[in-house]
């Protein structure tokens, strides 16, 4: 298989992260032109890397895989990096208060003094992503998804606090700890 | 009371301020306002007014000295009031900052607690209290709250850099170990680039600007400028004494409700911890007693009970209360709308309605739908339970009762889900690729993962079962198979979950419909047919629904005789029949089909009572023929028409009103669909009239029929409007995609989701639908309520209909959106 390209992993990774993944949304997504996406997303159907089903793209095992060799390529270095391990470290104790908020959420009926508490976790993992935006520069993307969600879910909008078929916050979240967890080369282990 | 200095212009008593003057002091003082006004013994405090704000702004972001001024003559007046002083020991004087607008927002700073200890009246505080680590860790949060919410600093940096410094003040205390301790706090801000005061007074100023600074955070100004609040309304600041449950052996701490928030059952209930404080009771260190237990202060309980009883009136609904009794003195530190369970919240809304403390449509708003479809969920048959074979056990965190095959990977789930069969997701751990199997799933299994992970998360978004942390299961994803202490399960064996207990069984456990087992649910569910004012007709479909399914109190429509047929057990004699008479091959045929009609009209009008019954003929060109009738191609084609085959027709009738003959307290109705001008329909109900037993109904399924009852000056038929029919015919959408609604939410999701026509019809449809109802609801009732849109049974509802059709599943969720609505 080809190596991917800067730009197709964009859009394959979005694919890989959201199983449920259109079009549009990969575009929203990733903040690239919609042209794009569908010369990348066509160009994948034809080497046999996912395929359209409905209006939503699915990606293959073997595209995963073409996606997983990218990062595999990619963040070698920064695999060796403690402070990348460090910084993982960290997150993992704001993920933890983060499901612990959400779950509240769920369980209290939406209760308002958990809502905030829990948009403040994402904003702290927000300001702590900033911190790898100069190695990883696309992580700047999440930073902006969670900001527009937060912005919904301040509307009242409840569907973006964890709605898994909207953009919600906790969905941008489960996205972002799937993908770091493949910068770093590690397997999901728990929660 | 001790009164407030009269002329301040900034800072107020609570007790003191209108109480309905939400624009100057905010909700949370004019909620301490009307507590204090009611006799609920809250402690004291001030407020500084939303003018405090306005000065704020107009001198450049700052606290000008008048009002800091007020502020300390506001803490002296909270002093008298409390005999305790402030930055100082004997006892201290700690309070709690707020901020409190008019309308709460998002992006507020939050609350500040136990500001004001320095490291010497700290220190003093711990020698006379004899509590060292209870002043050092309440002192230490009060710096956490701080740098995170006004520093805007990690407290989880502040905790690394100041550990070695707490340790020591906590095993020697003494003034220059709390002097170190202030100091490695300050060093820290200071190490972060941020700048704070050890003195209890500036601190409080600094809360007092960073509340005023926060009305202009991005978050709160999106909010107002998304619902139109001008931003120029500002935010008032609540300072209110802090009471202690460790003071003595007189104090305690402790919440109650005011109705059991498990059951809704109208007693006092909660728990009381003596001698210790609210953080005990929620870290679960300590014990506490049972508000009913014998062995609470009597004179508590009472005062507990009184209050509570006041509070209901005040909210008009169940509240829960956060308290302390310091030295002997009760507070309520905090009270609102209680949180309770499903059946709880059933349960207080109806007897809230019983009591006359609400209306009947305020009862029904007191219940999320939510709570309401999760007691309406199915549940296992409890003999089939008892039979069960239990698998493995898990943590149960999303309830429901569920089963399915069990397939191993998302993907496959989807597709076998696609084929219209019921899967239950077992995976080892789920990631965000997860997520479309999920969605295909009737429940989840993990095998690792603790209650709190993501696959929890997202099964409660979803509201299906789903069971993490079930350790004895091996899951083999690459060889389809899993196992369970040494025994290998394929791939596609059948399981069943229960989401709340985490149990597993192997094979199929039957469910069924929960609501007639629950007395507060009915109760409920009647008090919505008295909101909505609807009358919901319903028709069993299968055997198991003649025979087990709740027909409720309405009509009984619209069944089709070939269901019946079906439920019978003679589908295949009766085709075959219908298939002969159709390429007119033996009269005999005809006697076949009465008999058969008969019986299966027989088997409904036997649990029918006194229900009106409706009963939908079958059609040769409809769908189901289509598949029913081996040769249906070959039949000539005249025949599909409403009245195109009258041998078929006549037999039919003849079978039922044959069947009616011996149940004559059932009025019988049949209708025929497709029918689309006034004279069809005469030469129908002609037809019928042949019959005693029997009348002719019209079933509207086009927008001709639709019309031509709107126009028609005598129109007298009982009817029902097949909504989704004539939208599908009216926008010309392929009538095979029928039944397949996940198609359509599917296509016109997203991008298109204004434009589907299921939801939002043509103009011009909309309005004829809304003419048939303000017109001749009386005589027209809406078909198949449970599979509408809910946008479109609201305009449904509001255009007049009050007559409703739903599947027998689908009957209590339909009453529940109808209540729902009318509140709107």
């Amino acid at each position: 298989m080809t190596p991917l390209d800067d730009t197709s992993f964009l859009i394959l990774n979005a694919a890989h992260l959201n199983k449920m993944s259109k079009p549009q949304g990969i575009a929203d997504a990733t903040g690239l032109d919609r042209a794009r996406v569908d010369a990348v997303l066509s160009a994948a159907e034809q080497g046999g890397l996912g395929a359209s089903a409905g209006d939503q793209f699915l990606l293959f095992p073997d595209g995963s895989k073409t996606v997983l060799d990218y990062y595999d390529r990619t963040y070698a270095d920064l695999r060796r990096d403690p402070a990348l391990e460090a910084w993982y470290e960290r997150f993992e104790t704001l993920n933890t208060q983060f499901i612990k908020h959400v779950t509240d959420w769920q369980k209290m009926e939406g209760d308002a003094g958990v809502e905030s508490k829990l948009i403040k976790v994402a904003e702290r993992l927000c300001k702590a992503i900033d911190s790898l935006v100069p190695q990883i520069p696309r992580y700047a993307e999440y930073i902006r998804r969670f900001n527009a969600s937060i912005g919904r879910v301040d509307q009242g909008d409840k569907n973006f606090v964890c709605n898994p078929t909207s953009d919600s916050v906790h969905n941008i979240w489960f996205e972002f700890h799937e993908d770091i967890l493949s910068v770093l080369g590690r397997p999901r282990d728990t929660a | 009371m001790n009164s407030m200095v009269v002329n301040t212009k900034y800072v107020h008593d609570v007790r003191e301020i209108d109480a309905s003057d939400v624009n100057s002091f905010g909700g949370k003082a004019t909620g301490l306002a009307r507590m204090a006004l009611a006799g609920i013994p809250v402690p004291p405090a001030v407020v500084i007014g939303t003018r405090g704000y306005h000065s704020f702004v107009q001198n450049g972001g700052t606290v000008i000295d008048t009002i800091a001024r007020e502020v300390h003559d506001g803490i002296r007046h909270l002093e008298r009031e409390t005999g305790k002083r402030f930055a100082s020991s004997m006892p201290p004087l700690l309070v709690s900052v707020r901020s409190g607008a008019a309308i709460s927002m998002p992006g507020m700073m939050d609350t500040i607690l136990n500001l004001g200890l320095d490291a010497a009246s700290a220190l003093e505080f711990a020698k006379t209290s004899q509590k060292p680590d209870f002043v050092l860790d309440t002192w230490v949060r009060f710096w956490r709250m701080y740098s995170e919410t006004v520093l805007d600093l990690d407290a989880d940096d502040l905790d690394g850099d100041i550990e070695t410094a707490l340790e020591v003040a906590r095993s020697t205390p003494s003034s220059e170990t709390f002097a170190s301790l202030e100091a490695a706090i300050l060093e820290h801000i200071q190490s972060q680039g941020c700048e704070a005061s050890a003195d209890p007074h500036r601190q409080l100023i600094e809360v007092v600007a960073a509340v005023f600074r926060s009305w202009n955070s991005p978050r709160a100004k999106a909010y107002r400028a998304h619902h139109k609040i001008p931003d120029d309304m500002g935010t008032a600041v609540t300072i209110q004494a802090m009471a202690f449950g460790n003071a003595d052996a007189h104090s305690g701490t402790g919440v109650a409700f005011t109705r059991d928030p498990n059951t809704g059952e109208n007693i006092l209930y909660g728990e009381y911890l003596t001698g210790h404080q609210g953080e005990d009771l929620v870290a679960g260190t300590h014990t506490p007693i049972k508000l009913s237990d014998a062995s609470m202060p009597r004179d508590l309980v009472d005062a507990l009970h009184a209050h509570g009883r006041t509070l209901e009136s005040l909210y008009r609904d169940a509240v829960d209360i956060e308290f302390t009794v310091e030295s002997g003195s009760l507070y309520f530190l905090q009270v609102r709308a209680a949180k309770r369970t499903a059946a709880a919240a059933i349960r207080i809304a109806t007897d809230l309605v019983q009591e006359g403390m609400i209306s009947d449509a305020e009862g029904i708003a007191r219940a999320s739908q939510d709570q309401v479809l999760t007691l309406l969920k199915p549940s296992f048959e409890p003999q089939a339970l008892k039979s069960a074979a239990l698998l493995a056990e898990g943590l149960g965190s999303s309830p429901g009762q569920r089963s399915g095959a069990a397939v191993l990977d998302s993907d496959r789930a989807a597709e076998y889900a696609a084929e219209g069969k019921d899967v239950i997701l077992l995976r080892p751990i789920t990631s965000p690729q997860d997520i479309r199997g999920m969605l295909a799933s009737n429940g989840i299994v993990t095998a690792r993962g603790g209650a709190l992970s993501h696959a929890a998360v997202v099964s409660r978004a979803l509201n299906k079962p789903c069971i993490v942390g079930c350790e004895q299961m091996e899951v083999d994803v690459d060889g389809r198979r899993f196992s369970v202490d040494g025994r290998t399960y394929p791939e596609g064996t059948a399981i069943s979950i229960d989401g709340a207990t985490g149990k597993v069984y192997l094979g199929i456990v039957p469910v069924s419909d929960a609501a007639g087992s629950n007395d507060a649910l009915s109760h409920y569910l009647d008090l919505a047919d008295k909101v909505s004012g609807a009358d919901i007709w319903t028709a069993p479909r299968s055997e198991a629904e003649l025979l087990h399914g709740e027909l409720g109190s309405g009509g009984i429509a619209l069944i089709g005789l070939t269901d019946l047929v079906r439920a019978c057990d003679l589908l295949p004699e009766f085709s075959a029949a219908v298939s002969r008479i159709a390429h007119n091959e033996q009269s005999s045929s005809e006697t076949v089909i009465s008999d058969i009609a008969a019986e299966a009209s027989r088997s409904l009008f036997a649990v029918a009572g006194q229900r009106p019954v409706h009963i939908r003929l079958p059609q040769l060109g409809s769908e189901r023929a289509k598949q029913l009738l081996p040769d249906w191609e070959a039949l000539a084609a005249a025949q599909f028409l409403p009245l195109g085959n009258l041998p078929l027709l006549r037999a039919l009738l003849k079978g039922i009103s044959h069947a009616a003959a011996t149940y004559p307290k059932v009025r019988v109705t049949v209708f025929a669909g497709g029918i689309s001008t006034l004279d069809e329909l005469a030469a129908f109900q002609r037809e019928v009239a042949e019959h005693d037993e029997l009348t002719g109904g019209l079933l509207i399924q086009n927008f001709a029929m639709l019309r031509a009852v709107l126009e028609s000056r005598d129109f007298d038929s009982t009817s029902w409007l097949d909504v989704n029919e004539i939208i599908r015919t009216v926008h010309g959408l392929p009538s095979h995609l029928q039944q397949m609604s996940a198609i359509f939410d599917d296509y016109y999701a997203g991008n298109l989701s204004a434009a589907n026509p299921f939801s939002k019809p043509a103009e011009f449809l909309t309005r004829a639908f809304a003419e048939a109802g303000q017109a001749a609801a009386d005589k027209i009732g809406v078909l198949d309520a449970h599979i509408l849109c809910d946008d479109l049974l609201l305009a449904l509802y509001r255009a007049g209909f009050r007559r409703f059709s739903t599947s027998i599943s689908g009957r209590n969720e339909t009453r529940l959106k109808l209540a729902r609505k009318e509140r709107v």
